[in-house]
């Protein structure tokens, strides 16, 4: 049995789809979390059922990649049954698409969800007469709390029913339907206090908006680097141990597993406790429902640079992921936007990066490490912003049109705020035991061979090779061996650093490591980010953002080396 | 401004309430903000209004919408007292 969950964005699709499945799928708290369909196989009383989790959309008229997404699935793949899952306090407006789902004569069943936040908004639902009015099963749910599943899980294996209700096909005649079934089914008691509206009095506020946002941010920022610092010195006191200890038994496969493996892989899992902390509040920031707060009080600023409020989202997640980041753009809907916020995503420094900073900063800058850090990002943002206003006037010009719905503020829930962390840093795991345990091969093998004399391996001869085209900036030519390895993955930046053993300190001046900080920030996307953006947007936009962002960085390099020697 | 005065979303300042009587644009555009329940007939006030995206709220929901969008919803301002 093949079940599709179609339902507005952000109305508990997804945490009921975790119910149902025993899953960890990915909530947020803002429309757009799940942009592709997700699937999750289950058994309900011994019977194979598998849902796919649909893109939340308002309607099916597909004009954007979302809605399209829900439609072709609907008119392709044939589900046995719609689970259609609505915000019981929003019921009028989610009404509209159910409305237009009637009109695929698929049996449905309507999941009244969210009758926790309709009751403290003094919203009654009467849910018997709804299901009389479309002839459909309709089961009252509280998706956090795990109420009403059981029933849902029943409702299920009957199979739901084909809407009965009739309704023309245009949405004019849908909407007044949906007015007219609201006004029979609904009644609003006074309301209480509404903890979002107080919320949004401060985080909106005319005067404080932008400073709260901007405190966030930074908060985002100190925590990461701070709180993580102990845990960070602890891991790196295991695996230099580790590594003194194999490497000074006798024989090459010591050698390899001391010096090679534990000291590169090491070199990168060391950031694990930062990295980890920057997802954490990342998820909370997701999960609250700040993020769309954001695009309301960003918007102006993002409209001067050629963006919309729109863009806000992805950039922010581009501090943890440009992959995911990227992906997440497929809300916009303006195609130029789209494209010129996917363009300037790289340019926001992802979680990789952070290592990079963390290791040159506390060389060369002990007492304002995390100032250094700080400001490593805001010029990453102020790259982005300003290219993307190039971008816009000169590549991909034209107006931008959007709205977005902003959904209450939610207490995040530890069990979501984990999930979305392990998942995210799950990932950095894997590249950890995949690409950065393959680079230190490759790395360990190139510094070895064919004499272990570093200045006479390939390691050497291969930055030497490359050291001239970076000669005005000075570095040493382990630094530009570094570069060229961190194409694969920021993080094998600070790995190669580690497994050549580069006395940092002794061969590079301060401006020359401001420069490399600069440098490692903007070169290139990573090669999992340029997959994505070759996903997204096709070769061209890929091949242009390889050589603008690479310009850039060389210039953007150059002038802080030469303006930090000269100050 | 007159009762019966016809404006453009944009135009209502924060605070201000009126009555959504038109959307304007293409089929896109009107299509996506009805499917939001940003219907003609609705009552809609302005929360936020700051020379970018405008902030309002609707049939109980709350919106940001775009400023080039937002001038495309015609409204009648409700005259305050
Ligand atoms: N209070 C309350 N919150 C819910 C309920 N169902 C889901 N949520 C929360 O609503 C947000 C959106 O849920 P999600 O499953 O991501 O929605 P989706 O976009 O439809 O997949 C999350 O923060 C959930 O924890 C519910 O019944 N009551
Ligand atoms: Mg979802």
């Amino acid at each position: 049995m093949k079940i599709a969950m179609v339902g507005n964005p952000n109305v508990g699709k997804t945490a009921l789809l975790n119910l149902l499945t025993g899953g960890k799928f990915e909530v947020g708290n803002f429309p757009g979390t799940t942009v592709e369909k997700k699937e999750g196989k289950t058994k309900i009383d011994g019977k194979d059922v598998i849902f796919v989790d649909l893109p939340g959309i308002y309607s099916l008229e597909a004009y954007s990649l979302d809605e399209k997404v829900a439609k072709d699935f609907l008119t392709n793949e044939n589900p046995d049954l719609i689970l259609n899952v609505v915000n019981a306090s929003n019921l009028e407006r989610n009404l509209y698409l159910t409305l237009q789902l009637v009109d695929f004569k698929i049996p449905m069943i309507l999941v009244l969800n969210m009758i926790d936040e309709a009751e403290k908004r003094g919203i009654k639902v009467d849910a018997e007469k709804l299901s009389k009015i479309l002839g459909i099963p309709v089961v009252r749910t509280v998706a956090v709390k795990g109420i009403g599943i059981k029933e849902l899980k029943r409702e299920i294996l009957k199979g739901g029913s084909v809407p009965r209700v009739r309704v023309g096909k245009d949405l004019k005649s849908k909407l007044e339907m949906a007015e007219k079934i609201v006004k029979e089914v609904v009644k609003v008691e006074k309301k209480r206090v509404d903890l979002t509206e107080v919320f949004d009095e401060v985080f909106m506020d005319r005067h404080l908006g932008i400073p709260i946002f901007i405190a966030f941010m930074w908060m985002m920022f100190t925590f990461t680097y701070t709180v993580a610092s102990p845990l960070t010195n602890l891991i790196d006191f295991v695996f230099s141990t580790l590594s003194e200890r194999i490497s000074s038994m006798n024989g090459v496969v010591f050698n390899l597993i001391g010096k090679g493996i534990i000291k590169g892989v090491g070199s990168v899992l060391v950031f694990l406790p930062n990295i980890t902390f920057l997802f954490i509040v990342l998820a909370l920031l997701e999960l609250s429902g700040y993020m769309p707060r954001a695009v309301y009080l960003m918007d102006r600023i993002m409209t001067a640079f050629g963006l919309t409020g729109r863009s806000v989202i992805p950039l922010i997640m581009g501090f943890g992921c440009n992959v995911p980041a990227v992906m997440a753009t497929r809300t916009i809907e303006d195609d130029k936007v789209r494209i010129a916020t996917i363009l300037v995503n790289p340019f926001i420094s992802c979680s990789a990066r952070l290592p990079i900073y963390v290791l040159f900063a506390g060389i060369f800058f002990p007492t304002i490490g995390s100032a250094v850090i700080m400001g490593l990002y805001a010029f990453g943002v102020a790259v982005a912003l300003i290219s993307a206003l190039i971008f816009r006037r000169v590549l991909l010009r034209g107006e931008a049109e959007y709205v977005i719905e902003l959904p209450p503020y939610r207490i995040p829930n530890w069990k979501n705020v984990w999930i979305l962390t392990w998942n995210r840093t799950k990932h950095f795991l894997q590249k950890a035991g995949t690409v950065i345990l393959a680079m230190s091969i490759v790395i360990w093998f190139l510094t070895n061979f064919p004499t272990s004399s570093i200045d006479k391996s390939y390691a050497g001869m291969l930055g030497r090779l490359l050291q001239p085209l970076f000669a005005p900036m000075g570095w040493d030519w382990q630094f530009v061996l570094a570069i060229l390895m961190g194409f694969v993955a920021k993080e094998v930046v600070v790995e190669t650093l580690g497994i050549l053993n580069t006395p940092i300190a002794k061969i590079m001046t301060m401006p020359q490591a401001l420069a490399f900080m600069v440098f490692s920030l903007l070169y290139m996307p990573c090669l999992a980010t340029l997959a994505t953006i070759k996903a997204e947007t096709g070769w061209k936009w890929t091949i242009f953002s390889v050589i603008y962002s690479f310009v850039i960085a060389y210039v953007l390099a150059l002038t802080v080396e030469v303006v930090a020697r000269l100050i | 401004m007159s009762l019966n005065s016809k404006i453009p979303l944009t135009m209502l300042k924060e605070g201000d309430e009126g009555v959504v009587i038109d959307i304007i644009g293409g089929r896109g555009a009107i299509s996506k903000l009805l499917a939001l329940g940003i219907v003609p007939g609705k009552k809609v006030k302005v929360l936020g209004n700051r020379g970018g995206a405008i902030l309002i709220s609707i049939n109980g929901s709350k919106f940001v919408i775009g400023r080039g969008l937002a001038m495309k919803v015609i409204v009648h301002a409700k005259q305050k007292n």
